[in-house]
């Protein structure tokens, strides 16, 4: 297998390259695109190939990512330049929540020591993935206390609330006060009569 | 954490109102035919909304006939014609009632103890009828007992087992295809987690003053804390937690082929499930 082949990159191609064709793979064939559809098995083997793919390729190219600092600057530039070492490990995690490995993602997530805005982030989508809300909302929240920049997370949550607000679709009637009808107005009219009587004036005097 | 799921009865128009009657009519006759009149006062909203939910996907429609009630003696009204499904709900709604009184019993209640006596032979015959169920029911509330015993402080693991048991029980029906299976699983999961949820915010206030235990009193309040500080944050991280819950239920829901009651079921899980929520999110409000 050629692994720049398989992600549509020329061969040498730099890291950015790689990156922004993987990412484009994966949203094209990502299960959820698939679901009900006769092709799914089919996508999710091609999502396995970019998945080797991409991991072979930044193996490779592993050795000189030690030292760089700015690798993935869109994600990491509020983090200390030693967190280059993780960025492949949570890419790792990534690739296995894509591909519904939850149990797996779990894993490898669990072995990373340092608990950084992205690492709360990643355990809050396992958490969502698991049927724990409670801690998943409280783990993604944390991540975007912890990089108030980073609009990954920033989107993740706005979504996520924007899923606990569009119920309100199904018909209901308003069952507004009707208190402004004329039934109201003329019991009113009476009662202010009955009132006026009482002290032995009249407001309307046919009754 | 029964009585919850319940349609939303201002918003019914009088048709459906008459059609949730049938099913829950002839749930009730179904449950005195196979257990006994004893059993009959177990009968449930929950149990009712599982034998709607199910008749829905079915293939062929099971009519409505005339009955007698025992509460309106000079009427004739209409129910719902026994099916197997039927048959599968009023099984679960007595393991359901039968196990929840065990759990009660052992609280020293002493209503469960003068039920469970009745019950016991229904019991006894829905355990031989759906050996499979009863073990798994049996199972998820030893676990939930297990936690509770733990004082277990996290909501989400607290609300695990119940989740699992609601869904085995909604998708346990024979005859289901796979697909169908796993949707049914995610609703009744999701149901579960809500039903949990909204139970032990219900009774938050009253645990705390009995000192019973609440998964949300040891989260939030451990150490005795105060409520009205820590109200804020419950109702904000629960209600998060109720309302994706019950966004999943819907999704499984309209995911699902439902052949007919549509305007029933949308009333009681848009509506009453939705108005429950509110109702007890902002209960609580004025203290």
């Amino acid at each position: 297998m050629n692994p720049y082949k398989v992600l549509g990159v020329r061969e040498g191609a730099s890291e950015e390259e790689i990156k922004r064709a993987y990412k484009e793979l994966v949203k094209k064939y990502h299960p959820d695109q698939y679901r009900d559809n006769p092709l799914s098995d089919l996508a999710e083997e091609k999502l396995k190939e970019i998945n080797e793919a991409y991991e072979m390729l930044m193996k490779n190219t592993g050795s000189y990512r030690a030292g760089y600092s700015g690798y993935d600057s869109s994600r990491s530039n509020s983090y200390s330049g030693s967190d280059g070492s993780h960025a492949y490990t949570f890419q790792q995690v990534r690739n296995q929540i894509n591909l519904g490995n939850i149990a797996e993602a779990e894993r490898i997530l669990n072995n990373i020591g340092m608990r950084n805005a992205e690492w709360f982030f990643l355990r809050g989508i396992i958490d969502l993935r698991r049927g724990n809300y409670n801690q998943a909302y409280n783990n993604i929240t944390t991540a975007v206390n912890m990089d108030p920049g980073n609009m990954e997370y920033r989107n993740t949550l706005s979504s996520l609330f924007a899923r606990t607000q569009g119920y309100r679709t199904y018909r209901t009637t308003d069952h507004q006060d009707t208190t402004s009808d004329i039934c109201n107005f003329c019991a009113t009219l009476y009662l202010c009569d009955c009132c006026c009587e009482c002290m032995g004036g009249d407001l309307i005097s046919c009754c | 954490m029964f009585g919850y799921i319940k349609p939303d009865k201002p918003e019914m128009k009088i048709g459906e109102f008459e059609l949730f009657r049938a099913y829950y009519c002839g749930l009730c006759k179904c449950i005195s035919a196979r257990y006994g009149q004893a059993a009959r006062f177990i009968l449930s909203y929950d149990c009712t909304f599982l034998c709607l939910l199910l008749s829905s996907l079915g293939e062929d429609d099971t009519g409505l006939q005339p009955g007698y009630c025992i509460t309106r003696p000079f009427r004739r009204i209409p129910v719902i014609a026994r099916s197997s499904i039927m048959e599968y709900a009023a099984g679960v709604n007595v393991l359901l009632a039968y196990h929840n009184l065990i759990d009660d019993l052992r609280d020293k209640s002493p209503r469960a103890l003068t039920a469970l006596p009745a019950l016991y032979p229904a019991y006894r015959k829905a355990k031989r009828r759906f050996p499979q169920l009863d073990k798994c029911i049996k199972s998820s509330l030893e676990e939930l007992r297990k936690l509770e015993k733990n004082h277990c402080d996290s909501i989400d693991m607290a609300s695990r087992p119940f989740s699992e048991l609601l869904a085995a029980v909604i998708a346990g029906l024979d005859g289901l295809d796979g697909q169908d299976r796993q949707r049914l699983e995610q609703l009744g999961y999701n149901t579960g987690k809500w039903l949990y949820t909204i139970d032990a915010l219900d009774d938050l206030e009253q645990d705390m003053k009995r000192g019973c235990y609440n998964p949300l009193v040891q989260q939030y309040l451990a150490g005795n804390k105060a409520l009205d500080p820590a109200l804020e944050v419950i109702r904000d991280q629960i209600g998060f937690v109720l309302r994706y819950s019950l966004k999943q239920v819907c999704e499984a829901y309209e995911s699902l082929d439902i052949k007919r009651n549509r305007p029933l079921l949308d009333n009681i899980i848009y509506g009453g499930m939705y108005k429950k929520t509110d109702q007890v999110l902002s209960k609580g409000a004025g203290i």
